[in-house]
């Protein structure tokens, strides 16, 4: 239930500019930093436009990208943990330290080279995103997969000569499954929260496209013009953030139960 | 799994410095790994698109005079021998020249790492705090700790960085109690630095608060299951008296592993903040070196947070393997 407002709350958002159309860009007459009124409930932005339609506009941006980048990053931090445990041990060791050695430099020092190198384009930072986050879900699917991969099901495949193929789809898989549950999840926040950090910093996305953290950064003068106007979207990262936790510890708790 | 830890602790007996030898290993290989990431980070800034000789001359580039910097600065020669010069060249403390302002990469830094390092150091001093907030909600009635878990867990949710705006909005624009822009200069006096540093390092330290404070308080409920603590319960001792005068110095590595993740995590949580407040640090530094693709003062920034950042995590677990052995003992 939990999970379904999580995934509902962004579902909203990608398909919400869809409605609003055109009507955003149409200035209004308003004022830049106007509190909220009837006209627009959450204010304007420093531009005079309506908050309102610009959370909307950004959030798309955000959980777009935000939705591309966990997806990424999870499958291939699935992908590196079952093939660290999967491989035989020279190569499986090889990997298992190149993620550590990935994983021991700072998500932010990580995106700042990437972003010198590649630029802040969409497609870019959600590679940059991926790479920073893959590494975590990889550390956090990683005990779940040795566990499984200990099994007495998975040696009796193994004995019975199944292929790596069958031993990934029909052993592993809807065993690891309820974990991925509780990862998607977290990734997702995770990303969220990146994303919006680089774009406050000025090296996300780059107006005219708007998200979230570059919506914050935009409005920033507003805060000493005695305007909200900035805190609106970081409110809404909260919210984000607060269902995400409300959905992964449903997740979870079907974990613990599922175990016992 | 009694035999198991019998037979560990007469091997340990037998050869006392098989834990020092461990250890040795365990830095070895982590002084491996800070090389792979220099080299990561090396590798990746070659990837950067352009050519840096033309931005450097400009206006002023011909092929011949492109062709001469590139051969002083080193850029025809292959990759992998100039990553071997570039290290060599880090270790002796020569990081080389910025691209934009021209002068020394440690000169540009030198002045920032002061900053930042002040930032931080204010930061830390929120720990008393933390640690206050954990044993209070130990101690407090169930429906006070639910309310202070709730609000602990809003906060772990809230980027730091509405969190520094929330606290300009309220304290600076509302009650006009502190500065929105931390200036910090050296020509301020001791208390404009600490009236400067307090809304920024108060950033950073609700989030420690919030992180400590749920942490320790998981950790004293687990204690609280121990047989120790029951007996001292069934002597009579009060719940504060044996929280504070047993199980908090029963699990005092954990708190120095709690403080050594945070500092990890400030580590990058300073760079937001002084974004935020206008403070020129490293991480500002390093997001303007990004932005205008400085290298040698991206590459210094990148591998200098990254080499703390496994000092502090070896350092860590240095800790937590002190704690493990504690408990198997």
């Amino acid at each position: 239930m939990r999970a379904l407002i999580f995934i509902g709350f962004i579902l909203f958002f990608m398909i919400a500019p869809f409605f609003i159309g055109t009507s955003a860009d149409t200035f209004s007459g308003a004022g830049p930093f106007e509190s909220l009124s009837p006209a627009h409930p959450l204010g304007t932005d420093y531009l005079g436009r309506d908050m309102l339609f610009e959370v909307l506009r950004a959030g798309s941006v955000t959980m777009f990208i935000c939705a591309a980048a966990t997806l990424l990053s999870l499958a291939s931090g699935l992908t590196c943990a079952v093939l660290t445990s999967a491989l035989p041990t020279i190569p499986g060791t090889i990997l298992a330290r190149g993620m550590d050695a990935l994983n021991s430099i700072p998500s932010l020092i990580i995106a700042f080279v990437l972003i010198a190198a590649f630029g802040s384009t969409t497609s870019s930072l959600i590679i940059i995103i991926t790479v920073v986050e893959f590494t975590r879900a990889y550390r956090s699917l990683k005990a779940p997969v040795i566990q499984i991969f200990a099994e007495p099901f998975v040696e009796l495949s193994r004995i019975r000569g199944e292929g790596f193929v069958y031993l990934v789809t029909r052993d592993i898989w809807p065993n690891i499954r309820p974990y991925a549950a509780v990862e998607l999840v977290n990734r997702f926040v995770a990303c969220l929260m990146f994303l919006s950090a680089l774009s406050l910093l000025g090296i996300g996305i780059q107006p005219p496209t708007t998200d979230w953290g570059t919506l914050i950064k935009l409005n920033a003068t507003g805060l000493l013009l005695d305007s909200a106007a900035p805190l609106i979207p970081g409110i809404f990262i909260l919210i984000a953030s607060l269902l995400a936790l409300l959905a992964a510890s449903d997740a979870s708790r079907k974990l613990e139960f599922s175990k016992s | 799994m009694s035999v198991d830890s019998l037979t560990s602790e007469q091997h340990e007996q037998r050869s006392p410095f098989a834990n020092l030898r461990s250890i040795a290993f365990e830095l070895t290989i982590r002084l491996v790994i800070l090389l792979v990431a220099a080299a990561l980070i090396f590798f990746g800034t070659a990837l950067i698109p352009g050519d840096f000789v033309t931005e450097l001359l400009g206006q002023d580039y011909t092929p011949e005079l492109g062709a001469q910097l590139r051969h002083s600065l080193g850029l025809d020669r292959p990759l992998p021998e100039r990553f071997v010069t570039w290290l060599l060249h880090f270790l002796q403390g020569e990081f080389g020249q910025s691209f934009t302002s021209r002068i020394p990469v440690w000169e540009v830094v030198q002045p920032r790492l002061g900053n930042t390092l002040m930032l931080a150091g204010a930061a830390l001093c929120w720990f008393p705090l933390a640690l206050t907030a954990g044993v209070a909600s130990f101690l407090a009635p169930p429906q006070s700790r639910r309310f202070l878990q709730l609000f602990m867990q809003i906060v772990l949710c809230a980027p730091e960085f509405l969190i520094a705006y929330i606290f300009i909005y309220v304290f600076a624009v509302q009650l006009h109690l502190l500065p929105a822009v931390s200036r910090l200069a050296p020509d301020q006096s001791v208390s404009q630095h600490i009236r400067v540093l307090i809304l920024p390092s108060a950033c950073l330290g609700v989030g420690m608060i919030a992180y400590v404070g749920r942490m320790l308080l998981s950790l004293l409920l687990m204690e609280e299951k121990k047989d120790y603590f029951e007996f001292a319960r069934l002597r009579g001792f009060s719940r504060s008296w044996i929280a504070l005068r047993y199980a908090v110095p029963a699990i005092l590595p954990s708190i120095v592993n709690l403080l050594l993740i945070y500092c990890a995590y400030l580590l990058t949580g300073v760079l937001v903040i002084e974004v935020v407040f206008g403070i020129s640090g490293i991480g500002e530094l390093a997001v303007s070196s990004v932005v205008w693709r400085d290298i040698p003062v991206l590459q210094f920034c990148a591998v200098f947070i990254t080499a703390i950042y496994v000092g502090i995590y070896s350092l860590s677990d240095l800790v937590a393997g002190q704690i493990s052995k504690r408990g198997a003992l």
